[in-house]
């Protein structure tokens, strides 16, 4: 495909204009020196220490050639490395995000501590290799942190060859991912008969079906888990917006129902990191305020998820 | 293939509705001095439809063709194509609509056979000058600025709402039934991205193919060759 191509001198494009308007908003700095210390969960397989709320870009990040939209987001990843955060998801299948990335990345500086997690995304198992490929060049880096197969599509191949390239140290961790509760069967019997360091579902407190079968499992088998779609995209926050806070909510330092909706999520032991996506910078900083905080215990969970219910 | 059932329609919708609206932003910010010329262009082919004289009927057609490809280069290639994968596979629909506009022109297929006093005439320049005229300002409407406005030319929807309404206004049968599933195709999708996006526009594209099912279903509109002696006595229209 010729999109490696239209991606990179688009990106390049934008970032000259954007130098020549002398818009140069988001200086490259030494992010370690500024950033806040985060709660953080291992990734089981290795230890690694990762910050509990990360950033997804579905939709969110897909701008195109935009450069006002462009800058908004790389300024929505410069509040999100200031907070702490490193995960950042996008996937071949979410348009111009992958360019967004590469052109906050630039834009950022080389310092960043971003933790980047890809997807591979095709039906065709010999097309694997060259969308991984072309997916980095995108975002501009010399290998993915993590790799995950995007909705199980074409599993088998796409795992087979997500453990050449951890072997040949092409990529760190790998892993599988859905949102669809009617794959929770497919998903757990890949879990069963693979090694994965990540598996990645929708997880919330509306959608609490991984909480029997999937998330004991991960436990069980030592593998990380992202939590995707912690608002349902956006649906939560509008089905419960205008309605009370409890004022227990305060005990564990929601402020807000974004704050109760993600911790709620990111306080189940089996969650590694959860990737809310968002255009707003003051919606990273909320977001990644959560990651500083109390959480809740299991005597608190159980009081959200019946609060919500009774809304 | 089985994953591609799996997906519902606004999984498909990878993009806000901001964005789909900054895109016209966009491009009409690239078209900047070509913007009046297009919009006189536009007001050229609603009196050039009027007319009966070969020449010309062939320029307007050759016009709309033309905007058929600047939207799909300058609109569908540029701009929306990054954030909308599936707008590239369009450019070869764009494109084949604006040969078969010029192929049916040159075989005398856009003629404007109806007598004066025909509906669907009428019909068809509502949706003509509704295009031109009306459908920019749907942007001041509905709480946007006119930088984001739809022009015929750089929009999808204008320059296929015109297209059809240039259509019930030119069309003899065999041009009716080739010209117009590409047009239609256009409404039908865009009213499915404004609606998964949430937003009320989709209604307008709605209202404009219930416009053509009523024209089309109208049976004194049902074109037939016959109309040609009637069209001949009309002549000095
Ligand atoms: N199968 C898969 O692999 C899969 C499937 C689904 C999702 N994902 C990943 O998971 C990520 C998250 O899921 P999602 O994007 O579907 O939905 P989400 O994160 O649940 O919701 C995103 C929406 O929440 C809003 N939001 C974020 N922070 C907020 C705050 N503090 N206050 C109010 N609103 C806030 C954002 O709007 P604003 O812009 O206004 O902040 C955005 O529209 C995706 O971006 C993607 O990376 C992966």
């Amino acid at each position: 495909m010729s999109d490696t191509h239209s991606g990179i001198s688009r990106r390049r494009l934008v970032q000259q204009s954007l130098a020549l308007a002398g818009a140069s908003l988001l200086p490259a700095r030494s992010w370690p020196e500024t950033r806040p210390a985060v709660r953080t969960r291992a990734i089981p397989s290795t230890g690694e220490a990762m910050p509990i709320v990360g950033l997804g870009t579905w939709i969110t990040f897909n701008v195109g050639n935009d450069a006002t939209l462009l800058n908004e987001s790389a300024a929505v990843m410069a509040a999100f490395f200031e907070a702490g955060g490193r995960m950042i998801d996008s996937s071949p299948m979410y348009g111009s995000s992958q360019d967004t990335l590469g052109f906050g990345l630039d834009t950022l500086g080389s310092s960043t501590p971003v933790f980047s997690a890809d997807k591979v995304w095709t039906s065709n198992a010999n097309n694997g290799a060259g969308q991984i490929e072309h997916s980095q060049q995108r975002w501009g880096v010399p290998r993915f942190d993590l790799l995950q197969v995007h909705n199980l599509v074409a599993w088998e191949p796409h795992l087979r060859l997500l453990r050449q390239m951890k072997a040949a140290g092409e990529v760190r961790y790998i892993g599988i991912t859905t949102s669809e509760s009617r794959r929770h069967a497919e998903f757990e019997n890949v879990m069963h008969g693979q090694p994965l360091d990540f598996i990645q579902v929708s997880y919330n407190i509306i959608n609490r079906d991984i909480e029997d079968r999937i998330l004991p499992l991960a436990m069980d088998k030592g593998i990380a888990v992202i939590a995707n779609r912690p608002f349902q995209q956006k649906q939560l926050i509008h089905r419960f917006e205008g309605k009370p806070l409890p004022a227990w909510a305060s005990e564990f330092e929601a402020e807000n129902w974004a704050q109760f909706l993600l911790k709620y999520v990111i306080s189940h032991p089996a969650i590694t990191c959860t990737i809310p996506a968002t255009t707003r910078v003051d919606h990273v900083r909320e977001n990644l305020a959560c990651a500083t905080g109390p959480l809740p215990d299991a005597n608190q969970r159980e009081r959200m998820a019946a609060y919500v219910r009774s809304l | 293939m089985d994953a591609w059932f799996s997906y519902r329609l606004s999984d498909f919708i990878l993009f806000s509705e901001r964005v789909y609206w900054r895109l016209f932003d966009q491009v009409n910010t690239l078209a900047g001095a070509l913007l009046p010329v297009l919009i006189a262009l536009g007001c050229l082919m609603l009196v050039g439809v009027w007319s009966r004289h070969r020449t010309v009927q062939t320029a307007t057609a050759f016009l709309l063709a033309a905007l058929w490809i600047s939207s799909a280069f300058l609109f569908l290639w540029h701009y929306y194509a990054p954030v909308n994968w599936a707008a590239r596979y369009a450019v070869p629909f764009f494109l084949l609509e604006a040969s078969l506009i010029a192929l049916m022109s040159l075989t005398r297929q856009l003629t404007r056979p109806l007598m004066r006093n025909d509906p669907r005439l009428w019909l068809g320049f509502s949706l003509l000058a509704y295009a031109l005229a009306i459908h920019p300002l749907t942007s001041l409407l509905f709480g946007r600025t006119f930088d984001s406005a739809e022009i015929v030319g750089l929009s999808p929807d204008a320059t296929a709402i015109a297209t059809l309404g240039i259509l019930l206004i030119t069309a003899r049968p065999l041009a009716l039934w080739l010209l117009l599933p590409i047009p239609l195709a256009v409404c039908m999708l865009s009213a499915l991205t404004l609606y998964s996006l949430g937003t009320p526009e989709a209604w307008i594209l709605v209202i404009v193919l219930l416009v053509i099912l009523v024209a089309l279903l109208t049976p004194k509109l049902n074109l037939h060759d016959g109309n040609d002696a009637v069209i001949a006595n009309a002549r000095d229209w």
